[in-house]
């Protein structure tokens, strides 16, 4: 008999068919990609970031390409939550796989209008997205400061009909100590890493490539700065489902998020390279799996051998 | 509708300064959907550091010998990997992509404005619309830039100006334009090009249909990942999909 693989993971009790999840910013809807892939093949799909208002996002350039990197700076350009919810969660909503909501504001209030709207919805989990600048706390970010973070989590949770992932920024000294405010603040699951704040200048013009002068570094050349995140705050014990992301591209680069501590995977930047890279990756990690006796996908979270 | 394709290269020449004319294989299914003013994204080979793939547009597509020729000016580390590229390599391409010029059946006098590179996707009409009555303007910095200008004859009436006046005329494409506008009215202009060649086209173009041709720092290419905007009516559009082509009209930075 031939040797198959249980690819089925559960995060905060929503089973997903595999651990590959496409991160939210990276597939849109979703609706776009119906004709590269199987979209209802992956694990999940996290909408882009969802905010109370319409948002123009920046000005362009938005994007610059650095080694093994990509440096983006969008800024959370989305119709709002109400006209998506009349107009394209219809279409969105029969993708037949586990949709997470990615949730984003400029103020605590904004976040809980936002969950309060997708309450009602078919979609299962609510990505909280902690790392946009904040207006009302002085500039300074959700996910950097732990009693800010745990404020907001424990705001969106009292109104919140769905599991909560918080999204953890790297940008900070102590991951463990964002993943614990987290997790006080009332967090089902942690998803890990968003992007490092970078820069790329032309230097030619002395100008920054990217219009809003810095953007969000993704894609493998923070891989191994995420594999440590993932690490440390899997190490911290909190017994939260981790999702790990971070320059994965390949199943093997999959593979290395669950054995550091992760449950399940996110991807983005493979998909800017390759439309169906998430399919890819979901073939080439069963294919691992096969290849390496896992039954079951599970085993491999958390196998770090270490040496004493 | 397929889209992505592993395609052969057949040739990769210099055509002119930092030019090059790439000519790949393509399926039915491509030549199927192909409309002029549309682009491939190519992922450049042998290069995992470069994780973006190059958006170009599609220069010509040749029915018959089942080829789409793309030409691009070398400009960075991407399009000079691209440069190296041989025959019989195989390419990871995505195509076509994007919205392409808006054609209809009256519209029989079309003139063409391109700058630089910009002539490229200007080309591409006479893949598909070889019947119109066409004019041709073409903006090139100086001779050595000229590229083609011996296919546009074949379809059109056809200007060459130089900045430097090296070649063909002295100065824009668009100084030739204006005088032939003040003599006849087309029923359609396609434009691909630089800013400030866009920006005197809206101050000359007056109520004749215009549509340009606009480029941006791309990322996915396929709508997923809304870096490649473009201000068109107060909206910040996505060049890969609602794009590249707009009406000149709609392009916020062009007006106001």
């Amino acid at each position: 008999m031939r040797f198959m693989v249980d690819m089925k993971v559960s995060i905060a009790g929503v089973e997903l068919k595999n651990p590959v999840i496409a991160a939210s910013g990276t597939l849109a809807f979703g609706e776009e990609y119906s004709q590269y892939m199987d979209v209802a093949a992956l694990g999940a799909i996290t909408l882009k970031a969802l905010t109370k208002e319409k948002r123009l996002g920046n000005p362009p350039v938005r994007i610059a390409e650095t080694a093994s990197g990509v440096l983006n700076a969008v800024g959370l350009q989305n119709p709002g939550v109400d006209a998506f919810l009349e107009k394209q969660y219809s279409r969105v909503k029969r993708i037949d796989t586990v949709q997470i909501a990615n949730i984003a504001g400029a103020a605590v209030e904004d976040y809980v209008y936002v969950t309060e709207r997708l309450n009602d919805t078919e979609i299962a989990l609510f990505e909280v997205n902690v790392s946009c600048p904040n207006v009302k706390h002085g500039g300074v970010n959700f996910g950097t400061d732990a009693s800010i973070l745990e404020h907001v989590v424990s705001e969106v949770k009292k109104v919140a009909k769905k599991p909560l992932i918080i999204k953890l920024t790297p940008n900070v000294t102590s991951i463990q100590e964002m993943a614990r405010a987290a997790k006080n603040g009332g967090a089902d699951a942690l998803s890990l890493i968003n992007t490092l704040t970078g820069m790329a200048i032309d230097p030619y013009t002395r100008k920054p490539i990217i219009k809003n002068t810095t953007g969000g570094l993704s894609g493998p050349a923070i891989k191994p700065v995420a594999l440590r995140m993932v690490h440390e705050v899997y190490q911290a014990g909190l017994g939260l489902p981790i999702i790990g992301m971070g320059g994965i591209m390949t199943g093997e680069d999959a593979a290395e998020f669950m054995i550091a501590g992760a449950d399940a995977v996110m991807v983005g930047t493979a998909t800017m390279r390759n439309p169906a890279a998430t399919i890819d990756i979901i073939n080439e990690l069963e294919q691992f799996a096969k290849t390496n006796d896992i039954g079951n996908i599970t085993e491999l979270t958390g196998t770090l051998q270490l040496e004493d | 509708m397929k889209k992505h394709y592993s395609e052969k290269v057949l040739s990769n020449e210099l055509i002119a300064q930092n030019t090059y004319l790439l000519k790949i294989t393509c399926e039915d299914e491509f030549l199927k959907w192909f409309r002029p003013g549309q682009f491939v994204h190519i992922q450049i080979p042998a290069a995992n550091e470069l994780l973006l793939r190059r958006p170009i547009s599609i220069n010509y597509v040749d029915y018959e010998k089942r080829q789409v020729h793309i030409a691009y000016y070398v400009v960075g580390k991407g399009t000079r990997l691209l440069s190296q590229v041989r025959p019989g390599d195989i390419l990871d391409v995505l195509m076509p992509l994007g919205n392409g010029f808006s054609i209809t059946s009256s519209m029989q006098k079309i003139w063409l404005v391109g700058g630089g590179i910009g002539n490229a996707p200007l080309k591409s009409m006479f893949s598909k619309y070889m019947d119109r009555e066409y004019k041709a303007f073409l903006g090139f910095r100086c001779e050595d830039a000229v590229y083609q200008e011996a296919d546009f004859c074949e379809y059109a009436a056809t200007c060459v100006t130089t900045d430097d006046g090296s070649y063909g005329g002295c100065g824009f494409c668009t100084d030739v334009l204006k005088e032939e506008l003040a003599k006849d009215t087309p029923d359609v202009i396609l434009a691909c090009g630089p800013m400030p060649l866009f920006k005197t086209l809206a101050s000359i173009v007056g109520d004749i249909p215009t549509q340009v041709s606009m480029e941006q720092h791309m990322g996915c290419g396929t709508g997923g990942c809304a870096t490649c905007v473009c201000g068109i009516g107060g909206e910040n559009k996505r060049v890969c999909l609602e794009g590249p082509v707009f009406d000149i009209k709609e392009v916020d930075a062009l007006y106001g």
